[in-house]
């Protein structure tokens, strides 16, 4: 494993799961081992997928100490662990169980070998489980929902950042994506020029729009790309998305460790 | 003065962004599918350099001086070139009369109708919202926005090695409503 990215925001309903599933479904689909885990102790992935919400995950790692079931998908590259179940009281003491468990540093160190990416999708806010994970990974990528509210509070996520770094993370900002965009709206237009000015190239060219599509996959439980036999054209956003995250990671086509590929192992 | 949708201050930005930022690792395309988590340790992956976007320049807003259409479309036309990565550069209207062009060939100009016709019929699938668009002619690329005016609507394009970002798209989309917007 190469590469470890977290999807967060202060901001909650900003889109991070979605953005994490669908880039996570992208990567796969472009070759790259990826494994995506929820980190959100309501488990949002879960309530994402259709057939993934009832199974054991990370929750159930912290309390036995051992790692989790991975769950495999339709894509051979793809796998998923989810958050499994929280209880509600227990949500704030998870993080402080999790941290002591070194559940995520361990998670990682599993997954060297096995995947090209980790995707973490973490939970709204910077505290617990969100400030464990990006203790953890290389990279974060801000997700941004392009109204004004979450736009003021990127800058406390940056500044999160900054200090960990300070502090010894070797966790860096790969980019800001906008979310839920509409040229057609003039205050999301308003925000979505003013991110691009204040955050110049550090923001991802491709914005993720604002489609009832996206509602449709929520409601079947699957990431855009398995909508229908012919995904809808939203999907192709987050293959253009994934191509910039990959250029701005330097993933290369080819190389010592590329080939022909066998169809049945 | 206009407070701006973030109340955040450029330069506090700029700052933060210096702060939570830095170079890459790079990775390979792997070739084998992912095997489930195996029983194995190992060992932390080394620290990863900090990432570096691009460098992009910075686009400014078209600004239009003269009353006078046919000087309007052509400061759009010149911004254009100045400013996108791209060869040639056009305006129309929504029926394909080319009222503007530098850098385009013939068949490019015969293109634009059928182009805006097509685009006009992919607006009528539920759903569909798509007021811009690219399209490969051989080693070239035509992108494209529309724009509405209470003249009727408009097209702007480029013809480049590269299809416009999506931001370049936007870019043009304002300015052409700039230009058309005040005839």
């Amino acid at each position: 494993m190469r590469h470890t990215i977290a999807f967060s925001s202060l901001k909650g309903g900003v889109g991070k799961t979605t953005t994490a599933l669908n880039s996570a479904y992208a990567f796969a689909r472009r070759g790259l081992r990826t494994l995506l885990v929820d980190t959100d102790p309501q488990g949002a992935i879960g309530l994402s997928l259709d057939g993934v919400s009832e199974r054991p995950g990370l929750a159930a790692s912290v309390h036995d100490g051992e790692l989790p079931e991975i769950v495999k998908t339709r894509l051979a590259e793809l796998h998923l662990l989810p958050m499994g179940t929280v209880e509600a009281m227990d949500v704030d003491r998870f993080a402080q169980e999790a941290r002591a468990s070194e559940v995520v540093k361990r998670l990682v160190e599993r997954a060297q070998d096995d995947y090209d990416l980790v995707l973490f999708d973490t939970p709204a806010g910077l505290g617990g489980m969100t400030r464990l994970v990006l203790e953890t990974v290389d990279h974060v990528i801000a997700v941004v929902q392009c109204e004004p509210l979450a736009l003021r509070s990127l800058p406390r996520l940056l500044e999160l950042l900054a200090q960990l770094r300070e502090t010894g993370s070797s966790c860096s900002l790969l980019g800001v994506a906008s979310n839920m965009g509409s040229f057609r709206d003039p205050v999301i237009l308003a925000c979505l020029e003013e991110l691009w000015q204040l955050y110049r190239d550090h923001v991802f060219e491709t914005s993720i729009p604002r489609d009832s599509v996206f509602l449709e996959a929520s409601r079947a439980g699957v990431p855009l790309g398995l909508l229908s036999r012919r995904p809808p054209p939203a999907a192709a956003v987050f293959d253009g998305l994934v191509a910039e995250i990959e250029g701005r990671l330097g993933v290369e086509q080819g190389g010592s460790d590329d080939g022909p590929i066998r169809l049945v192992d | 003065m206009d407070r701006s949708v973030s109340w955040t201050d450029p330069k506090s930005v700029a700052l933060l962004l210096s702060r939570a930022s830095g170079a890459v690792q790079k990775v390979r395309r792997s070739a084998r599918p992912a095997p489930a988590i195996a029983d194995r340790a190992a060992p932390l992956a080394p620290v990863a350099a900090a990432p570096k976007p691009p460098a992009q320049k910075e686009v400014p807003p078209l600004e239009q001086t003269s009353d006078n259409p046919s000087d309007r479309m052509d400061a759009l036309i010149a911004w254009t070139l100045d400013h996108f990565p791209c060869t040639g550069a056009f305006v129309a209207d929504d029926n394909g009369l080319t009222l503007a062009a530098h850098g385009i060939s013939e068949a490019h100009v015969a293109l634009v109708g059928p182009m805006l016709w097509a685009m006009a019929n992919v607006r009528t699938i539920p759903g569909i919202d798509a007021t811009a668009g690219a399209l490969l002619l051989g080693v070239n690329m035509m992108s494209w926005v529309e724009g509405r005016s209470e003249r009727g609507g408009f097209c702007l394009g480029t013809v480049g090695e590269q299809p416009l970002s999506t931001r370049a798209l936007e870019q043009l989309k304002v300015a052409l409503e700039v230009t058309v917007g005040g005839l």
